[in-house]
Order: C-alpha cells, then structure tokens, then sequence
C-alpha cells in the first residue's frame, strides 16, 4: 500500500521506485536532501522514500499494551533490491529476513521456519495516483517541534484522523535523511497505542552480506514454504467476497485467493487502505479453518474481528480501530 | 554514570523494569549521548555473549571491544549472571522475555507439523491444539489464531509507514501472553 500520499507530485520517480529499484539510487539521494520546507505531505513523501532507499542499521524498541521489546534492524539497498534483517534482542531468537524473492521467519526455540513469498508492490501502484487526495480527505497533517531522538534532529508530524474509523500518528523524521526514527499510533483518546523509536542508528554507505545472513542456519529445523502463483493474475477466477461498508476514503488495493502461510487452503483476501492506514478481509470456507476466531482481538495497533457466515469464516484484521474492523466484519457476503 | 542508572538499563533490556520506568528511561536513552552509548553497548555485550552476532559486522574489533567492555562493565555481568544462575553457560546472560516464548506459542498456530524437513507444505498443518489459554477479557490479547492473517496482512498490506514496523509487530508477536 503504501500509499504514497504525494505520488502524484512525486511523478515518474516515485512510479518507479514501485516498479522495482532502477531508480533506488536517485530516491536515495533525494531522501538524503535539504528537509523539504513546511510542507507536511512532502515530508511524508521525503520518509517513504528514505525508508525504501537508505542503507541503516540500528537498535530500536516497540512498545506495546505495556510491552517492550528490542529488536535491531539492518537494512540495505542495493542494484538486487532492497533486503532487511529483523532480529530480536530480548527474549526468544527470532529473526526475519526480507528480500524482493521472500520473507524468511527464523523461529529457533521451536526450530522453525516460515518461508513465504515476497510481494510485489506493485500490487499497490494503480492505487497509488488518487492516494494524495485521499489522504488530504481523511487527514489532517501539520508539523511540530523539532526534537532529539537516537542523538540526531528530527521533526515532528501530526496526522489526525478526520473520523473514529482510523487511528492518528505522530511521526519524528529525521532532519538530514527524512527517516521515521520514533513514531506513535494515537488512538480517539489520545492514548499512545504502540511507539517505535531507535535508540541507536547508523547510515552506512555500505553493508557487507554477512551483516544480512542469518544467524541461525535453520539446519534440522522444519522448513514451512508457501508458494503462490501471481495475486493479481486476471485470468483467475472472480473474488467471492463481497464487502458491504468501509469507511469513508479507503478503496481496494489488492484482491487475491490463494493459501495462508502454513496452509494450503485458498483463501479469498481483500485489501483496503485510506493511504495510511490498511485492513485485510479473508473469506474461506469453515471447514478449512482449524479454530475459527469468533470477535474481538487486539495488539497494539493490530485490531481483528471473526465471524461465522453460513459455511464460511469472515476474518477481517487491520490497523484500524475495533468498531471499524466489526462494522466491515458484519457487511461482508458471499456474491 | 551512576551503578543505579546501569543497572536500570540492564533490568530495562531484560524487560523487567515496570512501564512508567521504562518510558522513562528510554526517554534519557534517546537524548543523553552517554547513557545512549551505553546502551548500544549492553545491546552489543548481550549478543555477543549469546553467539548472535554476525561475523562480518563492519566494526573491525568488535570482540575485542566487547571483551573490554565486558571487563568494564562488571555490574551488568554480575547482574545477569545473578539474576540467571542456571542457563547456557555463555547464553546465561540471556534472560529470556516471556513474552518471546509465547510468541512463540502463538506463531504454532500457524506452523504445520513436522514434515520431515521437507520445504513444502503438503499437507495440512498437523491438529495441535494451540497452547495458549486467552483468559480473560477476550478483547484485550491478541488471539494466537490469527497469527497466519496477520504474516499474510503484513506481507500484502504492511508496506505502508515504513519497512520496518510491520516484522517489529511480528517479531514482537505475543499472542495470548
């Protein structure tokens, strides 16, 4: 999704950047320009960018319902595409491994591994060109103070929802490059639902392989891979899902059938996103589905909503808020 | 810097500081160079002392300067070592998180049942009950059931803000602790 809010006046270059990573290096060097002025949206624009296009590597930690966790990131952009290295710090060894081919999640007490496809964006492109305006629909944006967060400059962005369907985000994008370092989902109380923030970061120019291998080999652990053909294949067969209400400003980005991670079963799957926020909805018959989610389930910013419709299970999951989740959860049917 | 505020900044990477203290402290994390540093260097001791680190890590004489550190930093040696007598000779500085474990627990949900080391899924997973009790206000923990939705909604969906917080809410993911 992704939505890029300024796509529009981002023009070619941010097509691209979709597209794949022929231009990655030119979005670098603009992520790395002057701050972009007062503008709100050409600062989001300017993260997103920087995000996609910067090589950094650092330690931050995610706060949650009353949780802390500290993971460290490594990330690199190169002619290949973009990789990423999560690991976590306390606790368990988990570490997942990105590239443009797949997601690696590495799960070394239970000796697993989830190996699942990497999505194109592209995906989301054709959804790209109105999201500016959606956006300006939805949200209200404005920039505040500048602060001190990893040792470095930023500054921070409000972006308020215009309605109770979707939660609000305080950004703090650093002055130089335009990277998130802190960030906060706000719900309708003003109660920080989750927070980010590096604690440490570096922008290397270069990365070695190694620093984007993974620590634990996987040898004797079980393999699970999920291999899927195209999601937006044309030619396959017509989505049965059918979605009642969203709110307002959230349109369709991707429609696809296919099996869950760790499944085999296809499963209908439909996304929707306002430019900033995104919900999925599965449909999939109940008799595929081992425990059936029945209600109401949140962590963080990630609300659920499941419910029993005739023979099938509705999923609906997002970071949205819950009554948008059930009120999207109850409109769905079967065509 | 003071033994309290070292050892608060151990006890806070071992997750054990209570939330206000937390917030607290990672607030002076984020704007004290100094505390900031040392910070970065428990991280670094703790993943080097668990055999995690990566050979190759563009620091030169990362484990030399680890070593050094770990000699200059006793107290957070003495704390984890106190704090975790009976673990893995060289992980027993590794105070595992609960919330890590069952983490874990929630991602079996979505982890088919030994298939010999194969890396294709050809079966159904195996029927393992998930061991994990939502007890409680069902509306306040996120039910380990949906850990397959929520790998599949990151991965089409999750693109959004930036790279990095969908994997964090994954990593992160604690399903009915």
């Amino acid at each position: 999704m992704a939505v890029d809010s300024a796509c529009s006046r981002a023009g070619p270059r941010l097509v691209f950047g979709w597209l794949g990573v022929v231009l990655a290096f030119a979005s670098a060097a603009a992520g790395a320009g002057a701050p972009p002025g007062d503008d709100p949206y050409a600062w989001l624009e300017r993260m997103r960018d920087a995000s996609r296009t910067l090589n950094y590597e650092g330690i931050f930690v995610y706060r949650h319902d009353g949780e802390i966790e500290t993971l460290r990131v490594i990330h690199r952009v190169t002619a290949n595409g973009e990789q990423e290295r999560l690991t976590s710090l306390n606790g368990a060894r988990r570490e997942v491994l990105r590239d443009r081919h797949r997601v690696t999640c590495i799960l070394s007490d239970n000796r697993s591994v989830l190996v699942d496809e990497s999505r194109s964006r592209g995906l989301f492109a054709s959804a790209l060109r109105q999201s500016d305006d959606r956006l300006r629909g939805q949200y209200r944006l404005s920039l505040a103070g500048q602060e001190r967060v990893a040792g470095r400059l930023t500054r921070e962005i409000r972006i308020e929802p215009a309605d109770a369907f979707r939660y609000g985000y305080r950004l703090w994008l650093d002055e130089q490059t335009g990277l998130p370092l802190k960030s906060q989902l706000v719900d309708e109380s003003g109660s920080t639902l989750e927070e980010f923030l590096f604690t440490t970061i570096n922008l290397p120019d270069s990365i070695p392989d190694t620093m984007l291998e993974p620590e634990v080999s996987g040898e004797g652990f079980d393999w699970h891979t999920t291999t899927r053909g195209t999601g937006d294949d044309p030619t396959r067969k017509r989505s049965d899902l059918l979605v009642g209400w969203v709110p307002p400003g959230f349109v369709k980005t991707a429609d696809t059938r296919e099996p869950l991670s760790g499944g085999h079963q296809p499963t209908e799957h439909v996304v929707f996103t306002d430019g900033l926020a995104a919900f999925s909805v599965y449909l999939e018959r109940v008799d595929a589905v081992k425990a059936p989610f029945e209600g109401l389930s949140q962590m963080g910013a990630i609300t659920a909503f499941g419910m029993r419709l005739g023979e099938h299970q509705v999923t609906v999951i997002g970071e949205v808020p819950k009554a948008t989740v059930d009120r999207v959860g109850r409109s769905v049917q079967r065509r | 810097m003071s033994e309290s505020t070292r050892e608060r900044l151990s006890a806070l990477i071992d997750g054990e500081l209570d939330q206000a203290e937390a917030v607290r402290l990672l607030d002076e994390v984020t704007r004290g160079s100094e505390l900031q540093r040392t910070w970065e260097h428990y991280h670094l001791i703790s993943d080097a002392l668990q055999g995690h680190m990566a050979p190759g890590l563009p620091m030169g004489d990362l484990f030399e300067r680890v070593r050094e550190r770990v000699q200059e930093e006793p107290t957070m040696y003495r704390l984890r070592a106190f704090r975790a007598p009976g673990l893995r000779p060289l992980a027993g500085l590794a105070i595992a998180a609960s919330v890590a474990v069952v983490a874990v627990l929630g991602l079996r949900g979505v982890v088919p049942g030994s298939d010999g080391g194969t890396n294709q899924v050809a079966q159904r997973p195996a029927t393992e009950p998930v061991a994990v009790a939502v007890a409680g206000d069902p509306t306040s923990t996120f039910d380990p059931r949906l850990s397959a939705y929520l790998l599949n909604h990151n991965e089409l969906a999750g693109q959004n803000m930036h790279g990095v917080l969908p994997y964090a809410r994954l990593v992160a993911h604690d399903g009915g602790r």
